[in-house]
């Protein structure tokens, strides 16, 4: 199974970066590469490395408050490019100042185009389950698409005949 | 300290000189301007929205010269906390309204909070330098390479940094400068890496003049407001029995927001206290003199192997970070190598997971278990979580 390669970032005013660190750790711990923007990201460096490389998944991290702001401008930004129309691209973190405002930023962000935002204080859980889906669910398609190079006739799916997942 | 509002500016002044303890004042930038975003500071302050910082570049000299009138002076001085790449806006700005107090430095405001290149950095920096030699009055630059990502760094690296900051600030002409050093996991091992930044810095630093600043913990802070006070005040004990002339505190709401001015002066009252209260020295254990000749050989590596690269320190420098021989754990900068990594060992202390190019006679890394994120978490919750408990033990035993 070849590796799933993720691009992690943050927002342009955002100079933290423990985040990242961890959010990267964990990515990997769910076998993907990644490429790590590291801090104060501008959105033309996110837009070149969306096109150059070939990605299963984008995170955008934050956690200086204004990622609720300039998360919304840069998934607007990068729903223009081509090769982002069906790339799966989630936001979480600390995305606003005040921390009544998750549920409203969360409605909002996915309105902008975002497939995934986690906020509040189960947020890394939630993206924990999120991406463990996400690999299920690549791998699955991966097995099947081998499988029907080598048998050359279509599976239908269901949840009962669903390939078991590679060990996480 | 920094407010968006000249006024709350001015009274936390007035109240940090006013307070029972020897202090100086503090202005700080907000992140907006760090990101030299000058407008928005102004945008959220006409919406009732708070800044983390005082935008001195958004308002005209005059307004903070008016911040400053009457207060500071020579027994109160004044200092920019800035934390800018590029940092010439800044200076000039110093330079109107009469501060000659700030710090910083090529590395450590470069590499751990933004993208700019390096060489742009330290060129950038040498300028800004020589232009505070030329046009101040008694100039004064204190280095944040003591401090660096603010965890997991192991101290010869912060001590190496501090000192060649240091060198770097006295190559453009700077006479006065200090040396800062950040409170980490251990505080046997910061009396032994603060004993050998003073050791340095009579070697390379004699024609200067210099002092220590330490700074309570940069990392992540207890929760509990007993547990924040344990780790001020033990910081404000290993600064004097180091013998370090100035440390710069934490309040207890580090955890949860920017501090109030009374959060402020508690902090600085409660540091003064603890200071005042060592009359003993903690002892110089045979274990101190282990980790000191440790450190000290590890220090003394790093300076020599950057300094051998060139006389010049900007190319001395550019061409540490490209061979690895300055690696900064942990520090997602492009121009940063990413091979060397420290940890917090079974005894509570920083050392090395992996060195890099790191240029050590002996491989100092210890074997470590994979990083996973939850490792990872561990080691930087590890202080607050320490100073947490200590202070949930404390108030277990004092009777009701």
């Amino acid at each position: 199974m070849h590796k799933e390669r993720c691009l992690l970032t943050t927002i342009q005013s955002d100079s933290h970066t423990w985040n990242l660190v961890y959010m990267q750790l964990l990515l990997e711990s769910y076998d993907y590469e990644v490429n790590n923007l590291g801090a104060c990201v501008p959105v033309q460096t996110v837009e070149e490395a969306i096109s150059k490389e070939r990605l299963s998944l984008v995170v955008v991290s934050s956690v200086n408050g204004s990622g609720a702001t300039q998360g919304r401008t840069l998934i607007r930004k990068l729903r223009q490019l081509p090769c982002a129309g069906r790339l799966r691209i989630v936001i979480g973190g600390n995305l606003t100042v005040g921390e009544g405002d998750d549920l409203c930023v969360r409605e909002d962000l996915l309105a902008a185009g975002y497939d995934g935002v986690f906020v509040g204080p189960h947020s890394t859980q939630s993206f924990s389950q999120y991406i463990a889906r996400n690999r299920i669910e690549t791998c699955h398609s991966q097995v099947t698409s081998a499988y029907q190079q080598r048998h050359d006739f279509t599976i239908t799916q269901s949840a009962d005949q669903a390939l078991s997942p590679p060990n996480l | 300290m920094g407010f968006g509002s000249p006024a709350k500016m001015r009274q936390g002044l007035i109240a940090t000189r006013e307070c029972s303890v020897c202090s100086i004042g503090t202005l700080t930038l907000d992140s907006y301007s760090r990101g030299c975003d000058y407008l928005s500071p102004l945008v959220d302050l006409s919406q009732g929205i708070e800044l983390n910082g005082y935008p001195i570049l958004s308002y005209p000299a005059d307004t903070t010269r008016q911040i400053l009138e009457g207060i500071q002076c020579d027994s109160f001085p004044v200092q920019m906390r800035h934390g800018t790449p590029l940092p010439m806006d800044v200076f000039k700005k110093l330079g109107e309204v009469g501060i000659n107090a700030t710090e910083g430095g090529p590395i450590s405001y470069c590499m751990p909070y933004g993208r700019v290149a390096l060489k742009d950095c330290t060129k950038a920096w040498f300028n800004a330098s020589r232009y505070m030699q030329g046009e101040f009055e008694q100039p004064h630059l204190e280095t944040f390479g003591g401090c660096l990502m603010g965890q997991l760094c192991p101290p010869s690296l912060l001590v190496a940094t501090s000192i060649l900051e240091a060198l770097f600030f006295a190559s453009a002409g700077i006479r006065s400068v200090s040396l800062s050093y950040c409170q980490g996991t251990s505080l046997q091992q910061d009396y032994a890496a603060l004993t050998v930044l003073r050791n340095q810095a009579l070697r390379y630093l004699n024609r200067l003049d210099w002092h220590v600043v330490v700074y309570t913990y940069m990392g992540m802070y207890p929760k509990s407001a007993s547990g924040a006070e344990m780790l001020l005040r033990d910081s404000a004990g290993l600064a004097q029995t180091a013998g370090c002339e100035r440390l710069i505190v934490k309040t207890r709401s580090e955890r949860y927001r920017i501090p109030s001015i009374e959060d402020n002066l508690q902090a600085l009252i409660t540091a003064d206290q603890a200071a005042a209260a060592i009359t003993n020295h903690p002892g110089y254990t045979v274990r101190t003199a282990e980790l000191q000749s440790e450190i000290e050989e590890e220090v003394q590596s790093i300076i020599e192997s950057v300094l051998n690269l060139s006389s010049d320190l900007q190319a001395a420098i550019v061409g540490s970070f490209e061979r690895g021989i300055l690696d900064i754990p942990f520090c997602l900068h492009p121009d940063n190598a990413q091979q060397a990594r420290g940890l917090v060992d079974e005894n509570g202390q920083l050392k090395w997971a992996k060195t890099g190019n790191l240029p050590f006679k002996h491989d100092p890394s210890q074997k470590q278990k994979p990083l996973t994120p939850e490792l990872l978490l561990w080691q930087l919750e590890y202080v607050a979580n320490k100073y947490d408990n200590l202070a949930a033990n404390q108030k277990g035993i004092r009777p009701k």
